[in-house]
């Protein structure tokens, strides 16, 4: 899927496999074509990814971490795009205003999927894919800055 | 935002981008023109230019995967870092993890941020980054968190700052150690001066030197446990990011996301240029939360406060009464939305507060200027006849009312009782003149449409002659006022699907209106239209003229909007007629949401997430939606108001009674709804040779003031309890009673199914608005999931899974990927079997195992007995009709089942399976709605609960 990009750690392999085995053991879906098949593995990349950093966050915040204030740019990722949280929220939030772009923001971002694979999936032009993609990321950081991602 | 909105701001956003800079402006004046909040709106997505072109181009798993600083706080702790030594992780600010350090070399403690990678690469970034820090390293000053340095170490870069101990202001505002002896929010008016007098201090300091914070804040704001106050942060804002909209393009990774929305200037939101003025607006904003309590901007989400702050004038009523005049022209003037109109020298305002605190702070009335045109009302408790209602927020009205836009929709609303009745009344409809309401009672002795004028008192039984309609809280209207007001329309026995009769209002005999399949009509505002759906696969939409002829369907461009399995319910008309609201989605979960599409057809438009039952509708205004739906924890249901441009729902009234219906009149004055609160309680009647009655009905004590929802297992007895519509799972063993699931967790609402043993149970529970099956230990311990792909089918049915007596499976009714059915699925976790598909509710298995009896698809209020055997082959039984809802169990021997009967719903009965006969084993009054039952292990008795739900019909005016 994101055969494009080099340098998978092992962790990113691992966590590849876990989408690879829910996917298998969903018996129940058919697969209709390719498109499909790529569009509900992006779904499922996204909730492993989420699933993993909502864990980890949760570690994060306890022991000796001393309570931050309730405040609403608390915790936010060094680089924005490392905070799968507060991604996977806001992008729910797209979605209520444009399906359309939340799912390209999740195929390509979740699932690597290219600019082709991503037309392809939601049988959109390339182009359309690519302003789509535009505008999401505009809103998406409009909506991660400053947003209300504390988890408690 | 509706969605042609959003396609107008996406193409003057794209057009915008191909421009380049100097057009840009130009462009941008025209192509918003006269339209403020379109500009505004592409203007903060174009300010994320810069950020955007690197973010997310690394896909997620690749970013997961990359080892380095993921997990700083395991590298860093207790490592070497230059000359200092890590001690613990102090918190997570915004560009990166702060950490107390010791300072080896000089023997004191620091505070050490940690900064991304990002600010390290690019050798000009970190040119300019040292530039600014040792601009910030000249700022000395005792109410500024000095920087010692920059440290670099391992190719992890830092800033080395003082370390501040104390609380930060956020944390006192929030917290006790208020002003002594007052309940109200915020500090004393001294404090807050004396807090606000130091920090403006350390702003004159850094403005003297050209310094702006640009990120005040309270949490930035720490109070020293001398008392002294201490600004943190200054000026790092500027100093880790790169420069705004228009900067060289090879800055592309974003810097750390920075400044919380609720107090960046209107400026500073727009994307422009920030300066001192910046620092003013926040420090208003930091003054004004210090004497409110709570932030002067605040929203549900980024857009929605930058909305506000950019449009939107502060609830100057907030503030305590005895804020002196001249504070609050303090803030009026730092809060002043063009930077140019603002207050523009701190030392104006320490000049101001030092001059305010030489005088007694007084009472006087408030004279805000004339271009704030807001005014208060403080709303007050209505308490009428035993009814409480508490309602939610401080309605703040503009001085233009189209349309509203509250806090609180009920604000300054007045509450009156209704009805008063004993029984039942529901399904309050109101006419759209606002005089009449019909609804349906059991006050005759069985359901019957009601209509009486308000103010009147007189009640007329509408279906007095008429054969029964069916109880209230069907999901669909069975009943509604013509768009004239001068007819009722209504459905015979419940059937949403059988032809629809008109009565008018004035008397006379009732004729056909709609046909067959035809539900819930809804005629336009204007009264020229009629909406309905027709209740089959899919429920499609038709509009007709108002009297119904001439329907044509209503089309979407959403193909699978209409798919078999979706449903789609109550539609309603928007009060200008410009949208139809509706339910949709996969009615047996109960996954139902808010939706809204053109008379015209075209893209449905998604309103709500809840995903909880969302079912009646009634609008307000031409953007306020009230509606009935279950919390996403299953409680409720509860009355709701939903904000159709924002999206934004919220619970109206807080209390605990339900609330199960809701009508509004056409000039969206007068609510209609129907409260009622609920009490449960658990009795037995033992199996005898005779019919038993009343007399031999006893009380089956258990702990708790609320009990329902018997089952047995082993030597326990397992029952749902709880207090204000919530309930947990509760078990008493032997005698000894413990709380197994807490209804905090998550409120349950069906039956547990026990193991026969009693040592295994699974419950369902309500997880985002789908329910699914957990499976526990009897005492509560190891809860897991079960077959994740099924969603469980609450609506119709109680009890809705049973195990196999040896304990190996457990079926249930639920839906997967493919649709409805019956499901088996292995007790230690595994895929699930699907054993018949449909519509089907409430299976029960044989004690020998080798039979499931459940409830087939309803019509009209009957659900058919229908058995089956574990492999999925069919197998006959004799015809019977439970009623809807109505559960069956088996006879612990095996010889028989017991059920209640739809003809007789206060009763139980036995089909004799040697026989293949049925008799009544009971003969009851109605005390109470039977609604789960269960059979004594040792077959002697009947536990069951009664339900007994008092309702009442309240009347809702608000002011005109």
């Amino acid at each position: 899927m994101a055969g494009e990009r080099a340098g998978h750690s092992l962790q990113a392999t691992a966590l590849l496999n876990e989408a690879y085995l829910r996917l298998i053991n969903a018996k129940d879906v058919a697969w209709q074509d390719r498109a499909h098949f790529l569009a509900v593995a992006a779904r499922a990349m996204r909730r492993i990814l989420v699933d993993h950093a909502r864990s980890r966050h949760y570690q994060k915040r306890g022991g000796d971490a001393v309570r931050v204030t309730l405040d609403e740019a608390l915790v936010v990722a060094r680089e924005p795009d490392r905070d799968f949280v507060a991604i996977d929220e806001a992008l729910a939030a797209l979605a209520t205003v444009d399906a359309r772009k939340s799912q390209v923001v999740e195929m390509r971002f979740f699932g690597g999927l290219t600019l082709e694979e991503t037309a392809e999936a939601l049988q959109i032009s390339r182009d359309t894919v690519k302003r789509d993609w535009k505008m999401a990321k505009l809103w998406l950081l409009r909506e991660l800055r400053g947003g209300t991602h504390d988890v408690i | 935002m509706s969605s042609d909105r959003w396609a107008e701001v996406e193409a003057v956003c794209h057009a915008a981008l191909a421009c380049d800079a100097e057009e840009r402006r130009a462009f941008l004046a025209n192509a918003c023109q006269g339209d403020e909040g379109l500009l505004r709106e592409v203007e903060s997505l174009l300010a994320q230019e810069s950020s955007a072109e690197g973010f997310m181009s690394v896909p997620a798993a690749v970013l997961a995967g990359s080892a380095g600083l993921d997990q700083p706080e395991r590298t860093l702790i207790g490592a070497r870092f230059g000359s200092y030594t890590i001690r613990s992780l102090l918190g997570v600010g915004g560009m990166g993890e702060v950490y107390r350090a010791h300072d080896e070399t000089l023997g004191r403690e620091v505070a050490i941020k940690v900064l991304s990678p990002a600010f390290t690469a690019e050798p000009e970034g970190r040119a300019r980054f040292e530039r600014e820090a040792r601009l910030l390293a000249t700022l000395n000053h005792p109410h500024i968190g000095a920087i010692y340095g920059v440290e670099e170490a391992d190719g992890v870069r830092a800033l080395v700052l003082e370390l501040v101990e104390g609380e930060t202001l956020a944390e006192r505002i929030a917290g006790p150690g208020r002003a002594p002896g007052s309940d109200a929010p915020g500090l004393s008016v001294s404090e807050s001066l004396t807090i606000a007098r130091q920090i403006a201090d350390a702003l004159e300091a850094a403005h003297e030197k050209g310094i702006v914070h640009r990120d005040l804040k309270p949490a930035n704001i720490k109070i020293t446990p001398e008392g002294a106050v201490k600004v943190l942060d200054f000026g790092l804002a500027k100093v880790a990011t790169p420069d705004s909209v228009g900067s060289d393009p090879s800055h592309s990774r974003a810097g750390a996301i920075f400044g919380t929305a609720a107090y960046m200037s209107p400026e500073q939101a727009r994307g422009q240029n920030v300066d001192k003025r910046a620092d003013i607006w926040a420090f208003g904003c930091v003054l004004f939360e210090m004497l409110a309590g709570r932030a002067v901007f605040t929203g549900d989400t980024a857009s929605d406060t930058i909305a506000k702050i950019l449009e939107r004038e502060p609830e100057w009523s907030t503030l305590p009464s005895v804020t002196p005049v001249a504070i609050r022209r303090l803030l009026f003037r730092c809060l002043v939305k063009d930077s140019k109109q603002r207050l523009r020298d701190v030392g104006d305002v320490r000049i101001e507060i030092d001059a305010i605190k030489e005088v007694v702070p007084g009472t006087a009335d408030v004279t805000i200027p004339a271009a704030v045109s807001t005014w208060k009302t403080r709303l007050p408790w209505a308490v009428v006849a035993g009814l409480a209602a508490v309602v939610a927020g401080i309605g703040v009205w503009e001085a233009r009312r189209q349309p509203i836009v509250q806090e609180a929709p009920l604000a300054n609303a007045r509450f009156s009782l209704f009805t008063g009745w004993e029984g039942t009344e529901g399904g309050a409809e109101i006419s759209p003149d606002g005089k009449y309401v019909a609804f349906i009672a059991d006050r005759a002795g069985e359901y019957d449409l009601w209509v009486s004028q308000v103010g009147t008192g007189h009640f007329l039984n509408v279906t007095k002659d008429i054969p029964p309609l069916g109880g209230p809280g069907s999901i669909l209207r069975i009943f509604g006022f013509s768009g004239d007001g001068g007819y009722i329309w209504f459905t015979q026995a419940g059937d949403s699907s059988a032809p629809k009769w008109l009565i008018p209002l004035s008397g006379g005999p009732p004729r056909p209106f709609l046909g067959q399949g035809a539900a819930a009509p809804s005629w336009s505002p204007d009264d020229t239209r009629l909406v309905y759906f027709t209740n089959g696969p899919g429920d499609p939409f038709w509009l007709a003229d108002r009297t119904s002829a001439n329907a044509r369907p209503i089309v979407v461009d959403n193909a699978g909007f209409f798919a078999g399995s979706m449903h789609n319910h109550n539609p309603v008309w928007s009060p200008d007629g410009q949208w139809i609201y509706f339910a949709h989605g996969l009615e047996p979960t109960e996954e139902m949401n808010v939706w809204r599409v053109r008379p015209s057809g075209g893209t449905p438009e998604q309103l709500t997430t809840l995903r909880a039952a969302a079912n009646q509708f009634a609008p307000l205004d031409r953007r306020t939606l009230l509606y009935i739906a279950r919390a996403d924890d299953g409680s409720g249901p509860w009355l709701w108001s939903l904000d159709v441009e924002t999206k934004v729902s919220r619970r109206v009234i807080s209390g605990l009674e339900n609330y199960t219906s809701v009508s509004t009149s056409r000039d969206g004055r007068r609510v209609a709804t129907t409260t009622s609160t609920i009490t449960a309680s658990l009795w037995q009647v033992p199996l005898l040779n005779r019919q038993a009655d009343d007399g031999d009905v006893r009380p089956y004590g258990v702990p708790g003031v609320r009990a329902l929802a018997p089952r047995f297992g082993g030597k326990s007895i397992f029952y749902l309890s709880g207090q204000s519509g919530r309930d947990g799972l509760w078990r008493v063993e032997d005698g000894n009673p413990s709380e197994v699931w807490k209804a905090a967790n998550n409120s349950l609402t069906e039956p547990a199914a026990v193991s026969a043993d009693g040592t295994r149970v699974a419950i369902i529970v309500s997880q985002g608005g789908q329910q699914r099956l957990l499976m526990m230990s009897g005492d509560g311990t190891n809860p897991r999931t079960l077959a994740p792909s099924i969603t469980i089918d609450t609506s119709r049915g109680r009890g809705s899974a049973d195990w196999k007596p040896d304990g190996t499976w457990i079926v249930v009714a639920g839906a997967d990927s493919k649709g409805s059915g019956l499901f088996k699925i292995p007790a230690d976790g595994g895929a699930a079997v699907r054993l018949v598909s449909g519509q089907l509710v409430n299976p029960a298995w044989s004690p020998r195992g080798n039979l499931i009896v459940y409830g087939g698809p309803a019509v009209g209020g009957r659900v058919p007995l229908l058995a089956v055997r574990p492999d999925g082959t069919r197998v006959d039984l004799p015809e019977v009709q439970t009623a809807l809802g109505g559960a069956h169990r088996f006879l612990p021997d095996g010889t028989g089942l017991v059920y209640v009967p739809r003809s007789h719903p206060h009763d139980f009965w036995l089909l004799d399976f040697a026989t293949n006969k049925t008799h009544a084993l009971t003969r009851l009054s109605y005390r109470g709605r039977i609604q789960t039952f269960d059979i004594t292990p040792d077959g002697k008795a009947i536990v069951f609960d009664r339900i007994q739900a008092s309702s009442d019909i309240v009347l809702i005016d608000l002011p005109k």
